[in-house]
């Protein structure tokens, strides 16, 4: 048993750094600027000179200046590292032109002289109509094809120094057209470094949305769907374990067939259907004064400092709803399962055994039969876990319960992505402990996989 | 109750009908006429409203079968929505959005899961010895094309990504056609199954919707083809491990083994003679995958991610419906939805029956 556990356990660590540099890397692709949402937090206003020196500061504070991971497979015109560019706009053109395949010296040279050309520019107090578009499209052009197509021009190109358009032909002419790969090596100094050291710290970066520490925001909405989600599978294996006993026991009669259809077509119903029917009908009056027999959804308050515990039973009445919905989607496949399994088994010598020895059907069934098919049950309800959190995330959002799945929801629309990577880390560890229980569950209940893994 | 053969029937009429209204969308609702033959005989369309037709000043949230009188228009069957909007015809438009991401995601998932699950079964029953020449040239081939593929898909140009995709399997094949002539080396068994076994265990431990909804956040730009991806990228491995445990049942037969004795190829005995024997399982398996990407896509639109606003979908309809208190909007495209999944599942169960006997 105990090699049995730490195969387990040595299996969990490369599948969690793996997950974490998954997340990392899918962090980097999302769209938003975290140096940006710190500034707004901070209530510093753009086009300010001071904005500049605190983006800068921010910047390199935290480790945006470094390259992404130990080391990088990139093009060979690509320099080792362009986020150490620290202005903003600069460093997206520096991107963008990379990907249309011009070096990154003909790219440096042309940013100095982009930059002398706007100083000068702007410091003309007159402005005439063409001189601004110019500066305009010099600011913010980013295709090298538009940018030659304003040099070609006349009284557009009168108007640029001539290192702006000496620095945009040569960009244009020392356009790559073949590539190969290189491998650069970047040491320990790197992003990918700070941020799993800041994990294994237990800092998972602050929330832009309220500027608090992402950790416990996550690890409170946790326990509401860990409750919710744990409460709902025990009430649905409470329902399907008799049905689906009886219905095997009775296969093909009536009760049988209207069980099976009778569950298929809760199975069909979306979860969201199911719950934004029950709220419209349920917990207004609007429908006649009868209806009204839940209460309004969504009326949370948590105060500070108080247990979740507490306050799960405070909103007791408000949980009936959001369970009764999760309810409805996990029965079928489980009584399914029983009903199949018990159909296999009721065939076996030892049924005949036990009803030649005079004992009840009722008696064989939860003395006999029922343990033999609660081994198959286990692995199953460890795969319905997922599945029945993947249901909290809707009945969440919809019911405004704050757990997981609404904390996520409301993240991903205020692009705050600290707390996203955090839920699907949190989510990965705890999918990994519920398939490691169940697996050690498996082996403790059938002694045969016991023995066997201790062979292995 | 109803019979067994009807119910099947009846399921597979109600998918047929859902594939009619989504092909003819634009015949059946559509403010502009079908056939005109003069201005004044014109052939109107069943349902005379385009699922984008604003009516603020008299239709806004109207229940269905009431009568308002709206100048020469025709009744709303199914009421209006907020900006009075037939949902009669947005729903009609919204089969268009679920069917295709049903059917489309369906394709990429069946073809990329069931080669690899086959595969890995093949690997696992008889073995996938390389040797090193072959290891080493197609690990070569696979980062450098990966590499390729990467820098080229940030430029978008299609064309160049499907060529460099082809490009790569073709000299995979070629090294590994390469490798089988150099016959004094020695071959090393490589574990494929091992490493598909954690990946599908990964995968179906971990609650599927928290990934679809952030994955489809990441995307910068909302389009189906997005959501489509995002779908087929996750669901492949429930096809994967079916796949595998059917081919690793058909590759104990005799007939297999016969046919390995007469030096038939791996790939040969995989596409000729087990994947005619699997099909019949995995076409269960498709309906209930059509079912399950479309109850994704309409919880994702549901809840607001991944399709572009301006798309009616029924998903968006009902989530309007439930903020705006409209029973209408939640009850016709829920019943929509529902029957379609009801239908699918009705025929899958059919068919597994059927295969059973």
């Amino acid at each position: 048993m105990l090699i049995f556990l730490l195969k387990r356990i040595f299996l969990f660590v490369p599948t969690l750094l793996l997950i974490v540099i998954l997340a990392f890397f899918l962090s980097k692709m999302t769209p938003a600027d975290p140096v940006e949402t710190m500034l707004q937090m901070q209530g510093v206003t753009q086009d300010n000179n001071r904005s500049k020196q605190e983006y800068a500061r921010i910047y390199q504070l935290l480790h945006l200046d470094k390259p992404d991971f130990y080391f990088s497979v990139i093009p060979d015109f690509y320099p080792d590292n362009v986020s150490q560019i620290i202005h903003q706009d600069n460093r997206h053109l520096a991107k963008s032109l990379l990907k249309q395949r011009i070096p990154y010296r003909s790219i440096l040279q042309y940013l100095n002289a982009k930059d002398a050309f706007l100083t000068t520019a702007m410091a003309d107090t007159i402005l005439s109509k063409t001189l601004s578009t110019v500066i305009h499209k010099v600011q913010f052009e980013n295709n090298v094809d538009q940018l030659v197509q304003m040099t070609k021009i006349r009284d557009t190109s009168d108007l640029l120094d001539e290192s702006l358009v000496n620095a945009i032909v040569n960009m244009e002419q020392s356009r790559k057209s073949i590539y190969y790969p290189t491998f650069r090596w970047h040491g320990l100094d790197n992003q990918f470094h700070y941020w799993i050291k800041n994990l294994l710290k237990g800092d998972f970066g602050i929330s832009s949305k309220d500027s608090r520490q992402v950790l416990p925001k996550v690890s409170i909405a946790m326990t509401w769907t860990l409750l919710l989600t744990i409460l709902s599978l025990v009430f649905s294996i409470l329902i399907s374990v008799p049905f689906g006993l009886w219905s095997g026991m009775k296969e093909g009669s009536f009760f049988d067939k209207a069980n099976r259809t009778l569950w298929l077509i809760f199975y069909a119903i979306p979860v969201f259907w199911l719950a934004s029917m029950l709220i419209i009908y349920f917990t207004s009056d609007r429908f006649g004064s009868w209806m009204h027999i839940f209460p309004t959804p969504g009326l949370w308050y948590v105060p500070d400092g108080q247990s979740v515990l507490k306050s799960f039973f405070s909103f007791s009445n408000q949980l009936i709803l959001p369970i009764l919905v999760l309810i409805a989607n996990d029965i079928a496949p489980l009584s399914t399962l029983i009903r199949n399994n018990v159909i296999e088994q009721k065939s076996k010598p030892y049924v005949l055994m036990a009803i030649a020895k005079g004992l009840s059907i009722r008696q064989i069934l939860y003395k006999h039969i029922l343990p033999n098919v609660m081994l198959p049950l286990i692995t199953v309800v460890g795969g319905r876990f997922a599945a029945s959190m993947s249901g909290a995330l809707i009945v969440e959002v919809i019911f405004n319960i704050p757990g997981m799945g609404r904390l996520m929801f409301d993240s991903i629309y205020a692009a705050d992505w600290n707390v996203v990577f955090a839920i699907l880390m949190v989510l990965a560890v705890i999918a990994m402990l519920v398939l490691t229980i169940s697996d050690i569950l498996y082996a403790w209940a059938d002694p045969r996989i016991r023995t066997k893994s201790i062979q292995l | 109750m109803i019979n067994r053969i009807k119910s099947y029937h009846l399921a597979f009429g109600v998918i047929l009908f859902y594939l009619f209204l989504a092909i003819f969308a634009p015949i059946i609702a559509n403010d502009k006429p079908v056939l005109c033959m003069t201005t004044e005989t014109c052939l109107q369309p069943l349902i005379p409203y385009s699922p984008s037709t604003i009516h603020i000043e008299k239709c806004t949230s109207i229940s269905p079968m009431t009568t308002v009188i709206d100048g020469t228009k025709h009744k709303h069957w199914l009421g209006t929505d907020r900006l009075g909007r037939d949902v009669a015809s947005g729903m009609i438009h919204g089969s268009r959005i679920s069917l295709m991401v049903g059917f489309i995601s369906i394709i990429f998932i069946f073809i990329f899961g069931v080669s690899l699950g086959m595969l890995s079964a093949y690997n696992r029953q008889f073995g996938f010895g390389l040797n090193l020449f072959q290891i080493i040239s197609i690990l070569l081939t696979l980062v450098i094309g990966l590499f390729y593929l990467i820098f080229e898909f940030s430029n978008n140009t299609w064309f160049s990504i499907i060529g460099i995709v082809v490009f790569i399997g073709f000299l995979i094949a070629l090294m590994y056609y390469l490798g089988n002539q150099m016959n004094g080396l020695k071959k090393y068994a490589i574990s494929l199954d091992l490493i598909l076994m954690k990946v599908i265990e990964a995968r179906k431990s971990f609650p599927g919707m928290f990934l679809f909804l952030a994955l489809t956040g990441i995307f910068a730009l909302p389009s189906i083809w997005n959501v489509i991806f995002v779908i087929s990228l996750l669901g492949w491995t429930e096809f994967a491990r079916h796949a595998r445990v059917e081919t690793m049942s058909v590759l104990e037969t005799n007939y297999i083994t016969s046919a390995r004795i007469l030096g038939l190829s791996g790939f040969r005995i995989l596409f000729k003679h087990v994947l005619p024997n699997i099909l019949p399982t995995l076409w269960v398996l498709a309906c209930f995958g059509v079912a399950g990407s479309i109850l994704i896509e309409s919880t994702l639109s549901y809840l607001g991610i991944g399709l572009p606003t301006e798309t009616v979908t029924w998903g968006k309809m009902m989530a309007e419906g439930r903020n705006m208190q409209s029973w209408w909007m939640v009850v016709f495209p829920g019943l929509a939805i529902f029957s379609i999944i009801f239908s699918l599942n009705i025929l899958a169960n059919h068919l597994q029956k059927n295969m059973v006997e």
